[in-house]
């Protein structure tokens, strides 16, 4: 009886303990989703943003239709594959070189630490201005300076060109130029976050290994790929799944860049583009359940097939 | 201890509910806010200065709120939502017709102004662009033409006529292309800039293309894929040539101009004190080089309207006042009527350069903001009078101008669609997969009235 009520009491506490989070989730996670969804299934324009047009019961596929019949649609969502994938990728990439790089004791690490982590938390803003102003073609400096000092014919358009034709060894070949240099800016961007993980894990990789592997001769290439890497699994691929989510839903980088021009057009500018250039409020929200379900997916098959090299 | 806790929750969310209220409700009587698109300091300080006039005068206070331009749309989109619309709203003319079919701006209450100021005291041109079924979207405040600038002296060098029509545009451009030394003709191909759009929509428009119909035939379908699209389409291609390569936007069309690396360019009246000379962060350099104070802006030409084939246009940008449908009416409608009558040459001399009036005078004295606005100062650094600087006559066409200017869609049904235009940018984008080779000018053409059609079905 007595251990009965207590644990009851105790339950209570638990519970009123967690209403304060659940609400806040309730009210910034799924009431937003719920109503995003809501709205993704009616015709939302600037004027039914008043009265009760947006309570009425007239639920359509309309603006799903539209988002899907857009003939750039594929290209769109494509180009969001290939940003993310490509922008997750080399972020982990640098950030995984860049830890290895500063794990090792040497003068001044501290204060290099402190540097490989300003391009992550500088303002966005700042950092587009200036990446658009060196790779002007017609007054940036990098241009101005490659071509000056002939290493370039003419000068290159990065953030403007769709395509860039390359020759390599009589091998010619063209790669997409303008999403290229976004996902490089993508990846320099916010590799340093990467970085910290990494770096934490790999001070707590235990020296007995590598001291047990050099003992039995191993190249620092073995010791790499058999004893590092594997002990970074997790958190390389837990770095993954937060990058990938991130980029995927990543709006202010590529905006500020290119507006979505040459061929960077990525999913989350369509949702503005539907919003605040057409005002057409149903579509945005369809294009954002868009994002929203190719997420799910992801997120499923990550934890469905993704997490086994844990075991 | 549970129900303490219930009520505890519950009083916490009515005083934020209280809070949340009140906050809608807190604006005075006798106060009106009013958003303006004027955001540099020394511009609001002078806005502030006509709103502590019109404090004396009435007793009203207005509440200068700065709204940067790019953020407009966002930002009106949500106060509506929110049911927290300011009182006034100054907004370029793209948003006007747009906004008052959504019910954001009250047509009937800028009737009234028009018509207590006197409809015949106006320009009757920029009228006309906003006007809707039931009288007037909103009152016309101020307003710009686009120029072809190019330089006399190296007309007259090499003998070539006024580049004021297609053929002799290009004929000068091929004769004073130099490049990299002078390129002859820089027109804007940045797919990301309003700026393209503006110029591009300058010679469609001087070729007759006029999104609806066409000239002369008011209320059509939208009609993108005309033959004089496809003509306006190769005629931009071929100035193109005389372009240096990449995303040409206003920065570099105005960095060369100044620097006397380009022969021609389509720029709004803003450069006017750069040309000058009057602001010194940017540097005029064949006036340097001449060492002769003023030698660009003496040797620049300008061209207002510009004639093509099949017609002739000057592209104008005229800024309005609106008054919201939630606006306090009576104390909105005054403070428009003051920013039209003692207000309004401070007003235009914001940015005098670039502020013409559209609003000519007053009953009484029918010229008095024209000849006002000739005396007013320009310029940053140091300032000047335009009339003195560019003669005359300069700047008597360009006031004139103002009754012609011409812009897609607006006065023929519509001026709902520009804003919707303007805010995805998709004739820039065409515009430049057109330039870029990647379609023909059909193709482009096409494409551009398929996108713009589908713009208007919802």
């Amino acid at each position: 009886m007595t251990i009965n009520s207590k644990y009851h009491r105790e339950s209570r506490l638990a519970f009123w303990m967690l209403a304060p989070t659940f609400a806040v989730v309730l009210a910034f996670v799924v009431f937003p989703v719920l109503w995003n969804l809501w709205i993704s299934l009616k015709p939302v324009s600037l004027a039914d943003l008043r009265g009760d047009a947006l309570f009425q019961f007239n639920l359509s596929l309309d603006n799903f239709q539209k988002v899907f019949s857009d003939p750039d649609f594929e290209t769109v969502l494509l180009t969001t594959l290939v940003y993310t994938i490509g922008g997750s990728l080399l972020s982990i990439l640098l950030g995984l070189m860049a830890a290895l790089l500063l794990n090792s004791r040497f003068l001044g690490r501290a204060l290099l630490r402190g540097l490989f982590i300003a391009p992550y938390i500088a303002p966005v803003v700042a950092l587009t201005f200036t990446w658009s102003f060196i790779l002007d073609p017609q007054l940036g400096v990098f241009n101005q300076f490659a071509v000056n000092h002939g290493i370039l014919a003419q000068p290159i358009p990065f953030l403007s060109q769709r395509w860039l034709d390359l020759d390599i060894m009589g091998v010619g070949f063209r790669i997409p130029l303008a999403l290229f240099s976004v996902i490089l800016f993508e990846g320099w961007r916010y590799f340093p976050f990467a970085f910290l993980f990494i770096l934490a894990r790999l001070q707590a990789i235990p020296d007995e290994f590598f001291h047990a592997a050099s003992v039995d001769g191993a190249t620092p290439f073995q010791r790499f790929f058999h004893i590092t890497l594997p002990q970074l699994a997790t958190v390389l691929s837990t770095l993954f799944l937060f990058r990938f989510i991130w980029t995927f839903t990543k709006f202010d980088d590529v905006f500020l860049l290119t507006r979505g021009q040459a061929g960077t057009k990525v999913l989350p500018l369509n949702v503005y583009d539907y919003a605040f250039g057409e005002f057409n409020i149903g579509a945005s929200s369809a294009t954002a359940m868009v994002l929203f379900g190719v997420l799910a997916i992801f997120i499923f098959i990550y934890f469905r097939w993704g997490m086994r090299i844990d075991d | 201890m549970r129900n303490f806790f219930l009520l505890k929750t519950l009083s916490l969310l009515t005083v934020l509910g209280l809070i949340i209220m009140c906050s809608n409700s807190v604006s005075a009587e006798d106060e009106i806010v009013f958003w303006t698109t004027e955001v540099e300091k020394d511009r609001l300080s002078i806005q502030q200065d006509i709103a502590e006039g019109f404090a004396e005068k009435t007793g009203i206070d207005v509440r200068i709120i700065p709204v940067e331009e790019n953020f407009l749309a966002a930002r009106v989109t949500a106060a509506y939502a929110a049911r927290s619309l300011p009182d006034v709203l100054y907004h370029p003319i793209d948003f006007t017709i747009g906004w008052t079919k959504a019910g954001i701006l009250d047509s009937q209450s800028s009737t009234e102004v028009v018509t207590s100021l006197g409809k015949n005291t106006f320009s009757p041109g920029p009228l006309d662009l906003v006007r809707v079924k039931s009288g007037y979207a909103a009152v016309p405040l101020d307003a710009w033409g686009q120029l072809l600038l190019f330089r006399k002296d190296l007309f007259r060098e090499k003998g070539l006529e006024t580049p004021d029509a297609w053929d002799r545009i290009l004929k000068a451009a091929k004769a004073l292309n130099n490049p990299p030394k002078m390129w002859g003709f820089e027109v804007a191909t940045d797919p990301g800039q309003t700026y393209t759009q503006q110029v591009f929509e300058h010679l469609a428009l001087s070729n007759g293309v006029r999104l609806a119909g066409r000239t002369g035939d008011p209320n059509q379908e939208i009609n993108l894929n005309t033959p004089e699209m496809v003509a306006t389409l190769r005629f931009y291609k071929a100035l193109s040539r005389f372009t240096p390569p990449g995303n040409i936007n206003w920065l570099h069309t105005r960095i060369d101009y100044l620097s006397g690396r380009a022969a021609m360019i389509i720029w709004s009246p803003f450069i006017l004190d750069e040309l000058s000379g009057l602001r010194n962060d940017q540097p005029v350099l064949p006036d340097i080089i001449k060492k002769d104070p003023g030698f660009l802006a003496r040797n620049t030409g300008f061209v207002t309207v510009i004639q093509g084939p099949n017609g002739s246009a000057q592209y104008g940008q005229i800024n309005c006042i609106g008054i919201t449908l939630d606006a306090a009416r009576a104390p909105a409608k005054q403070w428009v009527e003051f920013l039209l009558g003692e207000g309004y040459l401070r007003w235009l001399s914001m940015a005098a350069e670039g502020k013409l009036p559209v609003r000519k005078g007053t009953k009484v004295r029918p010229e008095c903001f024209i000849n006002g606005w000739m005396d007013l100062d320009f310029g940053v650094t140091t300032r000047a009078k335009i009339s003195r600087f560019y003669g005359l006559s300069v700047a008597k066409s360009m006031t004139a101008g103002v009754n012609g200017l011409d812009r897609w869609g607006l006065a023929r049904g519509k001026g709902d669609l520009i804003s919707k235009i303007y805010g995805t940018k998709i004739i820039p984008e065409i515009l430049k997969r057109f330039l870029d080779g990647e379609l023909n000018a059909e193709e482009a053409a096409r494409l551009m009235d398929e996108k713009v059609r589908a713009l208007e079905d919802r």
